[in-house]
């Protein structure tokens, strides 16, 4: 479904030029969750914009369905973010002004009542069916990520993309918050960065980066049926 | 030195103040060059053209001659030093936006010129004084500068019917004067000697004080000579005529300028607004180290008061450079070159860094009153409750996050201080275009009297016969009347256009009857004027206008009909009043008078009046504008009166827009400011949507969305003011005049539009500008 080919991410940096990434290769399939994994810096969120199309690489290319991002417009690709993908980043980023139902509802394909029964309903399936109209600065901050990952599924994309989801949460929070990422596997694809290995404990495949390059891929997949009695 | 001092904070934020002052710079400039170029246009002009009379005083009878016994008493008043016959005409002089003001040419004899011209403080230029008994005049340069006249060139009214409707045979400039006041001399025994000229001109005395009693001749003129028979024209009287127009000035400018002082002071409080947010933590801090709330609240207001006041030193002289140029560039070459200095503009503006800061100090203390430090110092916002929204408005309803009504109710401040901005800004120049509009479409019946006749007038002296036949000989010529035409009334139209002449046909009463059939007018109350009468019947109009009723007596200097209403020959008397016209477009001015009770007292040759065929008006209007007119002779059609009627209109127009596009340039830039001030706080919001997969474009459309949807209500909101203004005008005002308001005029409503079109281009572009930069990654990751 998803695949990089030699992603390599390079930018100025006063005089010199850094590289972020370097030949990063990997595939992701329908369905599955992907993690990525390592220290701060090492060009893991560099990685998930790239794939989601928030960023060009300076060589290489991402394919969805075989199809180059780079012979997409920009608006092209953008479109793509709106349809195909959903994020999560390490902070809510919903907008201060609206609801907690209406910040769903921003996502959603067209602004009718269908979706918003539907925004009602993902809601009240992630716990916060009494405070659809509340605010954000009204929430705790593990509400407002759930919020954050009501409005990445309302219109059922194919990849949810998750930017060190539980970097502000208490372990506890962290983990539901997973927990609710893991369960859109039914629906889709899930791709998430992070530097905490617990969170990516059911993942199928993780991939390992350092310096940014990939420093080891744990394809757990394999590894369960292999364990699996024949 | 003080770290806390608003000049040091004025330093290290330079952008922010410059940003202040700039707005209040161009707001000041704006307005000081609409005040200023205002009162130059249509105020200064009366006073400088009559400024002679600070040098010496006319004494004119207000009907045929001085009293003998008067002019000695003059004569014998310790301080008049000198008592000269004179007599004058008056031509107009033009400056732009249609002004154009009296100013009188003076006639002298030859032995008197001289000492007239000493005393003046004026001596001559180019050329020579007037030669006794002949055309000769001698003008001021500017005078002549502003008439494109130069020595040896000759003027009459065939050459501008305007300037020199009293100058009906041609005068020659033959004298170029130069000095302290403008005076314009011609000879007293040419005006004397000849018998056009001896009818049109005022003959009376001209008195020049002693040295250092200027003053008190004045004075006695005034308070012991006027009376309702005498004519005292000093400056003083002048400067009495001129209030009325200065008083309108000021009545119309004044809300203008706090109109546009209100939107800038909006524009500010919301650059206020920002800044205080940006500086949350500082204030916040400085509390919780001791620092008392009312320290900080004067800190924060003058921080705003510091820029307003260098932005309104910066303005004055911008405005200044303005003025200068427009006197140098446009005004000199009419003669009416002025200084910089307006002290009217200065003390106006001065409204503009007051209101500022005044707002500033009210915002100060609304803001720091609710400031909790301890919720800035662990949350960085202002209160621990935290921001309050509306919630949505129906909780079973739709939720529409993206629409701007959504926007708007969860940012009521904001939409409150842009529709605000807006609408004041809209209303201070479109209420000008309103009062105009009024005006000029008051003064259209004058026109309709010419919709199914013509007119050809004699410069002095009668028609010829072979050009009446001429005319009564075309096929297109239904009838011709003789007529004399006068103004005995002026109808006085409010607010801007004070005066407008009715004109009385004199005819007989068989063609009084015809004409009365041809325009279908009927009476409302009284007869038509009998034959060989001093009766006159009055339009509708000016019967409401002046409050004159049937019987009431017009003329008589001893009893003014109304205030202010001028002396006639012979007193004539109200028979009767015509009824208004049922459809407003028909509405004429008619007012007829006996032509043979008026042949005693015609002080001009008749007109001919020529009323066509069916069908044949426009045909003979040609023929009539292109083989009759000129050659001592007027036509007035009404395509012609048409014509000059919107050039006269259209050059006020020009200068209203000229105003309207400082304004509307100014009001750009500051409603465009107060945007970006708003959406500089909205780029963590629509980099996030662009990360979510919102094109640029969809959220330029959507920020547009909100631009117009509030512009779109602050002109709805602007334009139902204006239609107040015109329905209070036409109800409260004009009804009782006499006058009607045609609300179809679209000036008014073109006016409001320059505005909101100008500020939603700006916003428009700003707005694309800064997502065309917007790179959502660096939102995401916080490093906008």
């Amino acid at each position: 479904m998803l695949h990089g080919e030699n992603l390599t991410l390079q930018y100025r940096d006063g005089e010199g030029v850094v590289e972020a990434l370097h030949e990063i290769s990997f595939r992701a399939d329908d369905h599955q969750f992907i993690g990525i994994l390592g220290p701060s810096g090492c060009g893991k969120s560099s990685l998930l914009y790239m794939l989601s199309g928030l960023r060009k690489p300076t060589r290489g290319e991402v394919y969805l369905d075989d199809r180059p991002y780079s012979r997409m417009t920009e608006n092209e690709r953008t479109d793509l973010r709106r349809t195909e993908f959903g994020f999560v980043f390490q902070q809510h980023f919903l907008i201060h002004y609206l609801t907690a139902l209406e910040n769903v509802m921003v996502s959603a394909p067209v602004q009718d009542r269908a979706h918003a029964e539907q925004a009602k309903a993902l809601l009240a399936e992630l716990g916060l069916e009494g405070k659809r109209h509340r605010f954000p600065h009204e929430l705790s901050g593990g509400e407002r990520q759930r919020v954050a990952i009501a409005r990445a599924m309302i219109h059922r994309p194919r990849v949810i993309f998750a930017d060190e989801p539980t970097g502000l949460l208490d372990r506890r929070t962290g983990l539901q918050v997973m927990a609710l990422l893991r369960s859109y596997r039914e629906q889709g694809g899930l791709i998430a960065v992070t530097h905490n290995p617990e969170i990516l404990a059911e993942a199928d495949l993780i991939l390992k980066l350092r310096d940014g390059r990939i420093a080891g891929v744990e394809d757990r997949v394999s590894r369960r049926s292999a364990e699996q009695p024949a | 030195m003080n770290p806390l001092s608003p000049f040091l904070h004025s330093i290290r934020h330079a952008r922010f103040t410059a940003a202040l002052a700039a707005v209040v710079a161009l707001t000041v400039a704006g307005l000081y060059l609409f005040i200023g170029l205002a009162r130059e246009t249509y105020i200064e002009p009366a006073y400088a053209l009559n400024r002679y009379l600070t040098k010496f005083n006319l004494v004119q009878p207000d009907q045929t001659e001085l009293d003998p016994d008067l002019a000695a008493r003059i004569r014998a008043n310790p301080d008049v030093a000198r008592v000269l016959p004179e007599g004058d005409l008056t031509i107009k002089a033009a400056n732009i936006g249609g002004a154009s003001f009296p100013f009188r040419l003076i006639g002298l004899r030859a032995e008197d010129a001289a000492a007239v011209l000493a005393q003046s403080g004026v001596s001559l230029k180019e050329g020579r004084l007037p030669a006794p008994g002949t055309n000769e005049v001698a003008l001021s340069e500017e005078i002549a500068l502003g008439l494109s006249l130069s020595i040896g060139d000759t003027f009459d009214r065939t050459r501008d019917e305007k300037a020199y409707s009293n100058i009906v045979s041609p005068l020659r400039l033959a004298g170029i004067l130069s000095g302290e006041v403008r005076l314009g001399i011609l000879s007293y025994e040419f005006l004397d000697g000849d018998e056009a000229y001896k009818e049109l001109a005022d003959f009376g005395l001209l008195a020049i004080a002693k040295p250092g009693r200027e003053a008190a001749m004045e004075s006695y003129l005034m308070e012991s000579v006027r009376n309702s028979t005498t004519k005292t024209i000093t400056y003083r009287y002048v400067s009495e005529l001129t209030a009325g127009d200065q008083r309108l000035l000021y009545t119309l400018g004044f809300p203008i300028v706090l109109l546009v002082s209100a939107a800038i002071a909006l524009t500010i409080d919301a650059i206020n607004q920002l800044a205080f947010q940006r500086r949350l933590a500082e204030f916040g801090i400085l509390q919780a180290v001791g620092y008392r709330t009312s320290r900080l609240v004067m800190r924060l207001a003058t921080d705003t008061a510091g820029p307003a006041l260098v932005g309104w030193i910066a303005g004055i002289l911008l405005g200044w450079g303005g003025m200068a140029a427009a006197s140098y560039a446009v005004y000199a070459p009419r003669g009416f070159a002025f200084g910089a200095m307006s002290a009217t503009a200065l003390l106006l503006t001065a409204a503009v860094p007051a209101t500022v800061a005044g707002s500033a100090l009210l915002a100060a203390v609304r803001t720091l009153g609710r400031m909790d430090p301890v919720a800035v110092v662990e949350r960085g916002q202002l209160t621990l409750e935290g921001e309050r929204f509306r919630p949505a408005s129906s909780r079973s309803g739709l939720p529409r996050p993206l629409a701007p009504a959504t926007y708007y109710r969860r940012h009521p401040r904001q939409a409150f201080t842009l529709f605000g901005a807006t609408l004041f800004l809209i209303l201070g120049t479109a209420l000008l275009f309103c009062l105009f509009a009024a005006g000029a479409d008051a003064v259209r019946p004058s026109l309709n009297n010419l919709l199914r006749m013509s007119a050809v007038s004699p410069n002095s002296g009668p028609l010829e016969a072979e050009l009446v036949g001429l005319v009564r000989e075309h096929p297109a010529v239904e009838r011709t009347i003789d007529a004399y035409a006068f103004v005995p009334l002026k109808i006085s139209i409010p607010p801007m256009f004070p005066n407008q002449p009715i004109e009385t046909l004199c005819v007989t009463a068989a063609d009084i009857a015809f004409l009365t059939e041809l325009y279908h007018l009927s009476l409302a109350e009284g007869r038509l004027p009998r034959e060989g009468t001093n009766e006159i019947v009055i339009p509708w109009a000016a019967a409401k206008n002046r409050n004159l009723r049937i019987g009431d007596v017009l003329g008589d200097p001893a009893a003014p009909a109304y205030p202010g209403a001028p002396s006639l020959p012979v007193p004539i008397a109200v028979s009767g009043i015509f009824a208004p016209a049922g459809d407003p477009a028909e509405e004429t001015w008619f007012s007829f008078m006996s032509l043979e009770y008026v042949e005693p007292f015609r002080a001009s040759g008749l007109s001919l009046i020529v009323v066509p065929k069916a069908g044949g008006k426009e045909s003979l209007d040609a023929w009539l504008e292109g083989q009759i007119a000129g050659g001592g002779r007027v036509v007035l059609t009404y395509r012609n009166q048409q014509a000059a009627m919107r050039r006269e209109m259209g050059s006020m127009l020009e200068t209203f827009a000229l105003m309207e596009a400082v304004i509307t340039l100014v009001a750009a830039l500051a409603l465009a400011g107060l945007h970006a001030v708003f959406f500089s706080g909205r780029e963590a919001e629509l980099g996030v949507l662009c990360a979510l997969g919102f094109t640029r474009t969809r959220l330029i459309g959507r920020v547009s969305a909100e631009v117009f949807a509030l512009l779109l209500a602050a002109w709805a909101a602007a334009t139902a003011g204006c239609l107040a203004v015109l329905l209070f005008l036409q109800y409260d005002v004009f009804a009782a005049a006499g006058l009607r308001l045609n609300f179809l005029n679209p000036v008014p409503w073109l006016a409001t539009l320059p505005i909101p079109a100008a500020a939603f281009a700006a916003c428009i572009v700003l707005t694309a500008r800064a997502l065309a930069r917007m790179d959502p990654i660096a939102v995401i990751e916080k490093r906008m």
